[in-house]
C-alpha cells in the first residue's frame, strides 16, 4: 500500500510491488476478475489537489517504459491517467482537500488496468454532450473522456458515477 | 509588453510566429498562463495572423486543447487567423479524436502556414 500526502513527499519506495498469478478485484460490490500475471501493482490517496496526481502519474509511466512501453501505447497511457486523475480532483471532489482521491494501479508488459474513484456525487457520462458533433466542437468538455475511450481498450463506470475503471492492451508486439 | 514565460513569440512580416516552451502541457497553472499570453496577443497586443508552431510540443491535456478552443474564439472575436503548424503524429491524433481538426486550421509545418495565412 502506497501512502503519500503530497507529490512532494513521494517516495517511490513505499509503492507496492508483488507479482500476482490470478488476480480478483473485489470493489464497491462488483466484482471484476481480471485473470492476469501483473508485474506491479500500487494504490495510492491522493489529496484534492491540483497536481496532486503528478508524482504518482510520473512513477506508473516509468514502471510502463521499464516493462517496455513505448510509443502511442505509452501516450495514451499518460492520456489517461492525465484526464481522469484531473477529472477525479477537479470535478469529482472539485478540489476540496479534505476528499480524497483513490487510486489503484496494475501493470504488466502486456496490460495496464487503472481504477479512479472520488468522492463526489457522480455523473452520468451518457450526459456529458459529445465533444465531437460539429455543433459541440467549442464545447469546454468532454475531450477527456473521448480521449480515455480512444486510447483505452475498455472504459467503465459505476452506477454512481464516481468510480472510474480502465484497461488497456498493449498493442505493440511483445517479444 | 508582458514576459512571456509560456511562449516564444516571433515575427514573420506581418505574421506572429508562436512557439511553446513546455514540451508537455499539462500544468494546470502553466495552462492558465499560457492562455492568457495567448489571449494578450490578439487582445493587448491587436495581432492580426498568427501561427502557433507545435513543433516542441509532445504531450498536451484536455484542459490545453480547452484553452485552444478559448484562443481561436478570441482570435476570430478581433477579425484575426490563426493557423497551427509542426505538429507531430501524436499530437495530432488527439486533435483528430477529439475532432478539433475540423474547427483549426492545421498545415504541416511553418513555411506551409506562412505561404497560406
Amino acid at each position: 500500500m502506497c501512502r503519500y500526502a503530497s507529490p512532494l513527499a513521494f517516495d517511490s519506495r513505499q509503492w507496492t510491488l508483488r507479482d500476482l498469478a490470478l488476480d480478483r478485484i473485489h470493489i464497491g460490490g462488483v466484482l471484476t476478475v481480471s485473470e492476469h500475471a501483473w508485474t506491479w501493482t500500487a494504490q495510492t490517496k491522493l489529496p484534492s489537489r491540483r497536481g496532486a496526481h503528478m508524482a504518482c502519474m510520473q512513477e506508473i509511466l516509468d514502471t510502463l517504459k521499464d516493462l517496455g512501453w513505448d510509443g502511442r501505447d505509452l501516450f495514451g497511457v499518460e492520456m489517461a491517467l492525465e484526464e481522469s486523475l484531473t477529472n477525479a480532483i477537479r470535478h469529482g471532489n472539485s478540489l476540496d482537500e479534505s476528499k480524497q482521491v483513490e487510486v489503484e494501479c496494475r501493470v504488466s508488459r502486456e496490460r495496464f488496468w487503472l481504477q479512479v474513484v472520488d468522492e463526489g456525487e457522480g455523473f452520468k457520462p451518457q450526459l456529458v454532450p459529445d465533444c465531437t458533433a460539429d455543433e459541440n466542437l467549442e464545447c469546454l468538455g468532454g475531450r477527456g473522456l473521448a480521449l480515455m475511450k480512444a486510447y483505452m481498450t475498455s472504459v467503465e463506470y459505476n452506477d454512481r458515477g464516481n468510480c472510474v475503471t480502465m484497461e488497456k492492451i498493449r498493442s505493440t508486439p511483445v517479444d | 509588453m508582458a514576459t512571456q514565460r509560456r511562449i516564444k513569440v516571433n515575427e514573420s512580416g506581418q505574421v506572429t510566429v508562436v512557439t511553446f516552451n513546455d514540451s508537455k502541457i499539462i500544468d494546470e497553472a502553466e495552462i492558465q498562463e499560457f492562455g492568457q499570453e495567448l489571449y494578450d496577443l490578439v487582445e493587448r497586443q491587436g495581432r492580426k495572423k498568427i501561427i502557433l508552431n507545435f513543433g516542441n510540443v509532445e504531450f498536451l491535456s484536455s484542459a490545453a486543447l480547452g484553452k485552444l478552443i478559448g484562443f481561436d474564439k478570441r482570435v476570430k472575436q478581433h477579425g484575426a487567423e490563426l493557423m497551427l503548424s509542426n505538429i507531430r503524429p501524436e499530437i495530432y491524433e488527439v486533435f483528430a479524436i477529439t475532432k478539433l481538426t475540423k474547427l483549426f486550421e492545421i498545415k504541416d509545418d511553418e513555411a506551409d502556414a506562412l505561404a497560406a495565412i
